[in-house]
């Protein structure tokens, strides 16, 4: 057990000190605080080097403390690339280092860092493209060796979430400009939501000193925090990331295992902005991190960042840090300002009266490591001779912590979405953003504001905005000034040994990023792409700006001109479990579902619905179908078809709509009959079938398929908002139960249980339609013959539905009825030839095509698609359905199979099954017009073999239709 | 005496295989769930309220007829009247109507003769009772509830009682309701028969966190003490 090193209250406002927590590290037990984070509790526990980097394998310790760089991405347990800055222990927790060969301490991989030289930037586009081939021998090799983490592939996914929220404003950031703008908004009446990536509120004021005695930044925080939890208006959510800006204040908001999307009337961004690094000689030293994370170190935490340290900033915030640390007891070897100006002269004498040297217009050139670079060990000190250059002479200090802070980049990801624009300030060496759009509005330091008061009235000038808009107020905006100027303008000194690292994610230095444009690559787009800078996790929170220093200086530019990359969503990393989790994927049931369940059948997706393909076990799929088939044949079969469309049209111009809708004439169709009914689109393609039946002169009842119905309602009511016809369509789908009961012995099952409609030959004749009560449920009576045998398919009130079934089933008992599936029901159809849509039609299938030409009526002056199928018909026809058959023994095509004509394609089957009927293979496919006469032969490719079939005349079964007719 | 089990009915909740514990009583020919067996009363209920009596009509001549019956017409379009003898009446858009008979509505409200009454040219009847089943989400939480299936924006602020909206919910179409029953706030979700028990179980699943469970009627006839 490693001792632990922890400041006394009130640093660590995070640890809650009287419940201690253990848990492991590569190893090793150690022991922290609840309210710790991995990175903290190591930390406090002397455990620096937490990874080792992407590229160099170097030992990598936390540069942020906040989760915004990627030195601290651990294993956690089987989850890989947690951030150990912001992830809490939990009590016995398992986390490792990645990224090293052998052990973290001993990387054996960590020679790479000496061939530096001999991996320049984009080394690998340019080395490993030729010979041919060379580069599927060199990725096993690569990837082992720059993969990060290891993925448990045992995982089991667990429970992730989805809600929406809903608010007037939302404030992004709860910052002294955060907790000022929701103040204002709520004060005014606003319904305000403000969102905090942290577990407490207060931003900067968390870990921040502002003033020379440090008590500023805790007064304000708990004022702050005191009006906030206590107004009814404001509603606080901590450790929840708002991870991109969509149209229209749409943001997702991750918050643990739930996803939120947040919609928002207006939305205030006081997102922060990011300390930035000095780029000098072996800047990613364990012990070397900005001087916020010092402090959030000791103000959250509690831990003690080192015994001596130096701080190198171009900023007052540096002084204020050596303040916080003196105040901590850390000795300050020195501050080394890279300012030839000094701070205010109060922080100045601060300071120096506590003994602390200044040294100005200097920086740190070289960090000195210990062995293996573990840690820092001291520092290089040299003044400042030019933009970037320094002088010989050195001044050597021994520190075990360097404390660094170059500016600030405001945090600018979720306001470039919305849209605004980036520009680079010369005279303050920042980047401002501006361009936003309605409904956004910006606040605090990522609007380019430091010091607290101008922080806290643009956070109200922000509301102010908002609440205009929502026309809650009329207040001014107050007038703000602020004359800090935080951002040093070059803060970047190579070293002819380099390792002055721009970007630590992908270990790039800076003569990386000059190379790229020195091989052309001149845009800062191409320079991410070619170097990488910005793509690691980090996504350019710190490389950003010195990038874009470094590629305007090099191709002469501004950095304005040069600008920042891209920043796409996510803000921040996001699971996938975040997008995936509880993801909707709706089912449906007929009214039998439980039935079909219950007798054994083999259920099939059909659309969104489920449906018995047949009944039994999937191994002997072939003979229930037969036996199905055969049973439909001899005897008396029941099919569920509860799935099949309905549509009601009702009104004076019900016929008329009809009459346009489908091809078929139906103006004089009688009542009581029923008619097929086939759909074609502009294109003359058909698109849908089904039977109408007309139940009244001004009410129709059509059926249409399973998934075909959703598009034939959507085109009713489409035309008929042009047409104006008096006319009610309405999708019936649900509210109807429907069987097909088929089979010789039908009538007589349904006579036992009908006895209100004269169900004989001639009063209830085929596709004749009549209304009464089966088992005395209400009943809608279709005499049908899709399955060319006597039926009548049943359609009642869907709560009827499972009884229906259970009468007809009951009542078919001394007939031996059997139910039989979709499968079933496709291969009694093929017999009989009758096509479905969209099984056997492909989105060319026009009706001449089909052989359906009998089912457009040419008299009539018009219906959808007439114009077209008249054209279509009149071409020459190049290929036509047509039913084929193949000895039982053959081998058997499947749907899809290629038809061919010679060395073409003229076509593919589209139906095939055995058929004990027939005793034969039957099938339909497309087939070259010259082929399509009966006697002809068709050639498919099966499987590479090509076997040839004939073609006949359809159906296959009872071409005189006098079973379905009986 | 017999006890009432909802296979002795032609008429069935498209979900009563889900109500293995309940007790039942007869409505309209069917079984409705009066309460869970050795159970007290969540604080949030999802209730099955399918079987119960309602019709539907809709057409340029709905208006009118209604308004002829005496019913309570909601006078917006998609928002709802509930009367003193239960009655809840829909107008979903302009031109359609629902007719409901809530728990404790009178006995003598007789929907099919209302139905046969309301009838003539322009006036068509919407088969509400079998494209849709009824669920009442009752309880506390409702709208948190909501917004884990649902976009639109259901807290009281933007959804009074009398609202109503036509919508989707996790991923059906439906319709949600803002109503009261015996004190409590009461969301009525009418959404396609044949998703009712995936509708069932997802908004069960989104109660888990706020202990809602499944209920009965009853939930919806007694105030809380």
């Amino acid at each position: 057990m490693s001792s632990e090193m922890r400041l006394k209250a009130p640093m660590g406002l995070l640890i809650d000190r009287e419940k201690p927590l253990s848990f492991s590290f590569e190893g090793k037990q150690y022991r922290g605080f609840e309210g710790d984070s991995i990175a903290s509790a190591l930390l406090a526990n002397q455990q620096w080097l937490m990874s080792r980097s992407f590229k160099y394998h170097r030992p990598r310790a936390p540069l942020t403390m906040a989760g915004q760089d990627a030195n601290t991405l651990v294993q956690l347990g089987g989850e890989p690339n947690v951030l150990a800055d912001r992830e809490m222990i939990r009590e016995g927790i398992s986390v490792e280092g990645q990224n090293y060969n052998g052990t973290l301490e001993g990387d054996k991989d960590a020679y790479l860092g000496h061939f530096g030289r001999f991996m320049p930037v984009g080394f690998y586009y340019r080395s490993f493209f030729k010979p041919m081939g060379v580069w599927d021998k060199w990725e096993s090799f690569i990837r082992e060796k720059a993969g990060l983490g290891k993925l448990d592939l045992e995982f089991k996914p667990e429970y992730y979430d989805k809600k929406y929220l809903f608010t007037d404003v939302v404030v992004i950031g709860s910052g002294p400009a955060g907790m000022s703008a929701a103040l204002k908004a709520a004060d005014a009446g606003a319904k305000v939501l403000l969102v905090e990536e942290m577990p407490l509120l207060g931003g900067a004021l968390t870990y921040n000193r502002f003033d020379i005695d440090g008590l500023q930044a805790d007064n304000l925080r708990q004022q702050l925090i005191e009006k906030v939890t206590a107004h009814s208006n404001i509603e606080v959510m901590t450790d929840a990331v708002c991870n991109a800006w969509f149209t229209e204040n749409y943001l997702p908001l991750i918050k643990g295992k739930r996803m939120y999307k947040l919609r928002a009337k207006e939305c205030i961004v006081a997102s922060g902005s990011y300390e930035q690094h000095v780029v000098f000689r072996n800047n990613d030293l364990p012990g070397i991190m900005l001087c916020s994370a010092a402090t959030r170190l000791m103000k959250l935490y509690g831990v003690k960042p080192g015994s001596t340290a130096v701080v190198l900033t171009g900023n007052d915030d540096g002084y204020l840090t050596a303040l916080e640390l003196l105040a901590n007891g850390v000795s300050v070897a020195a501050i080394v300002d890279l300012r030839k100006e000094h701070p205010w002269p109060e922080l100045l004498g601060a300071v120096k009266q506590k003994g602390v040297q200044v040294i100005q217009n200097s920086t740190v050139y070289e960090a000195l490591p210990t062995k293996g670079n573990k840690h820092i060990r001291g520092v290089d000190i040299r003044s400042i001779v030019a933009e970037g250059e320094v002088s010989e002479m050195a001044t050597l200090l021994d520190c075990d912590l360097l404390c660094m802070s170059a500016g600030y980049m405001p945090a600018y990801q979720l306001l470039c979405q919305a849209g605004a624009q980036l520009s680079y300030k010369d005279e303050l060496a920042e980047f401002k953003l501006s361009g936003l759009p309605q409904g956004v509005h910006i606040a605090g330091s990522v609007n380019g504001l430091h010091t607290l008061d101008a922080v806290l009235t643009d956070g109200a000038n922000a509301a102010i905005r908002a609440l205009r808009n929502l026309e809650l107020s009329d207040e001014a905006e107050t007038e703000l000034n602020c004359q800090a100027k935080p951002n040093f303008g070059w803060p970047i000194f190579s070293h002819p040994k380099g390792k002055e690292f721009v970007d630590y994610d992908e270990d790039l230095q800076a003569k990386d990023i000059v190379n790229a444009t020195r091989l052309g690559y001149r845009d800062v787009q191409l320079v991410k792409r070619f170097s990488t800078v910005g793509m690691g996790p980090s996504q350019g929170r710190h490389s950003a700006l010195p990038t874009a220093r470094l590629v305007a200086k090099s191709t002469d530019r501004t950095v304005t001109q040069t600008g920042v990359t891209t920043a796409r969503p996510p803000f921040a990393p996001e699971k996938l479990a975040h997008l995936a989790g509880r993801i909707f994927d709706p089912r449906r049931h007929t009214a039998m579902h439980h039935r079909h369940l219950e007798l054994g059948a083999k259920m099939i997706p059909a659309g969104n619905w489920r449906r018995p393909a047949y009944y039994g076990d999937a191994a002997q799929r072939d003979r229930w179908i037969r036996e199905e088939a055969e049973h439909v044949r001899a005897k008396v079969g029941l099919i569920d078809v509860s799935t099949l469309g309905g549509i009601e049209v009702r009104g004076p111009d019900a016929a008329e709509l009809m009459n346009r809708i489908y091809t078929f004439a139906f103006l004089k169709q009688p009542v009581g009959r029923t008619r097929y009914a086939v759909m074609t689109n502009e294109h003359g393609v058909v698109i849908d079938d089904g039977v109408a039946c007309r139940i009244a002169e001004d009410h129709f009842y059509v059926t249409a398929t399973t998934s075909g119905v959703e598009r034939v309602y959507r085109e009713m009511t489409k035309w008929n908002a042009q047409w104006r016809l008096q006319v009610d369509i309405l999708h019936v789908t649900s509210a109807f139960a429907a069987v097909n009961l088929a089979g010789p012995d039908s009538r007589k099952v349904l006579e036992t249980l009908v006895d209100d409609v004269d169900l004989s030959p001639e009063a209830f004749p085929y596709l004749a339609y009549r209304e009464g009560k089966v088992a005395g449920i209400p009943a809608r009576l279709l005499r049908v013959g899709f399955v060319g045998e006597l039926g009548y398919e049943i359609h009642v009130p869907t709560r009827y539905g499972e009884a229906l079934w259970d009468a007809l089933m009951a009542a078919g008992k001394a007939f031996d009825i059997r139910p039989f599936g979709v499968e079933t029901q496709r291969l009694l159809r093929l017999e009989k030839g009758h096509l479905i849509v969209s099984q056997d039609t492909d989105g060319m299938s026009h009706p001449g095509e089909l052989d359906m030409a009998w089912a457009v009526n040419r008299k009539k002056p018009f219906f959808v698609g007439c114009r077209s199928v008249d054209i279509v018909m009149a071409q020459p026809q190049t290929r036509k359905l047509v039913g084929f058959t193949l000895p039982p023994d053959s081998t058997k095509p499947e749907e899809g199979h290629l038809v061919l004509k010679g060395d073409k394609i003229a076509g593919n089957v589209t139906s095939c099954e055995y058929s004990s009927a027939s005793q034969s293979i039957i099938g339909l496919a497309f087939a070259d017009i010259a082929d399509s006469e009966p006697g002809s032969k068709i050639s498919i490719r099966v499987d590479g073999e090509e076997i040839l079939a004939d073609v006949v005349k359809l159906p296959f079964y009872d071409p005189d239709n006098l079973r379905q007719e009986m | 005496m017999t006890v009432i089990k909802p296979e002795l009915f032609n008429s069935r909740s498209f979900i009563y295989r889900t109500h293995q514990q309940a007790e039942f009583a007869e409505v309209a020919g069917a079984a409705q769930v009066l309460s869970y067996a050795q159970q007290g009363d969540p604080t949030t209920g999802l209730i099955d309220l399918s079987v119960r009596p309602r019709i539907g009509l809709r057409g340029p001549n709905a208006e009118e007829a209604l308004l002829a019956s005496g019913l309570l017409h909601p006078q917006q379009p998609n928002t709802l009247t509930v009367s003193d003898e239960g009655v809840m009446v829909l107008r979903l858009g302009r031109t359609e109507y629902w007719v409901l008979a809530l728990p404790g509505a009178s006995a003598d409200l007789d929907l099919d003769a209302l139905q046969q009454q309301l009838n003539g040219p322009g006036i068509y009847p919407v088969y509400c009772h079998d494209s849709y089943t009824w669920l009442a989400l009752a309880g506390e939480n409702l709208a948190d509830i909501m917004a884990k299936v649902c976009a639109v924006d259901l807290r009281e602020e933007s959804f009074a009682p009398g609202d109503l909206v036509m919508t989707s919910l996790a991923r059906v179409g439906g319709i949600i309701c803002h109503h009261q029953m015996a004190g409590k706030t009461v969301y009525s979700i009418f959404s396609d028969s044949a998703s009712a028990g995936y509708l069932w179980e997802a908004l069960l699943d989104a109660m888990a966190e706020f202990d809602g469970a499944p209920a009965g009627q009853n939930l919806l006839l007694v105030a809380d003490e």
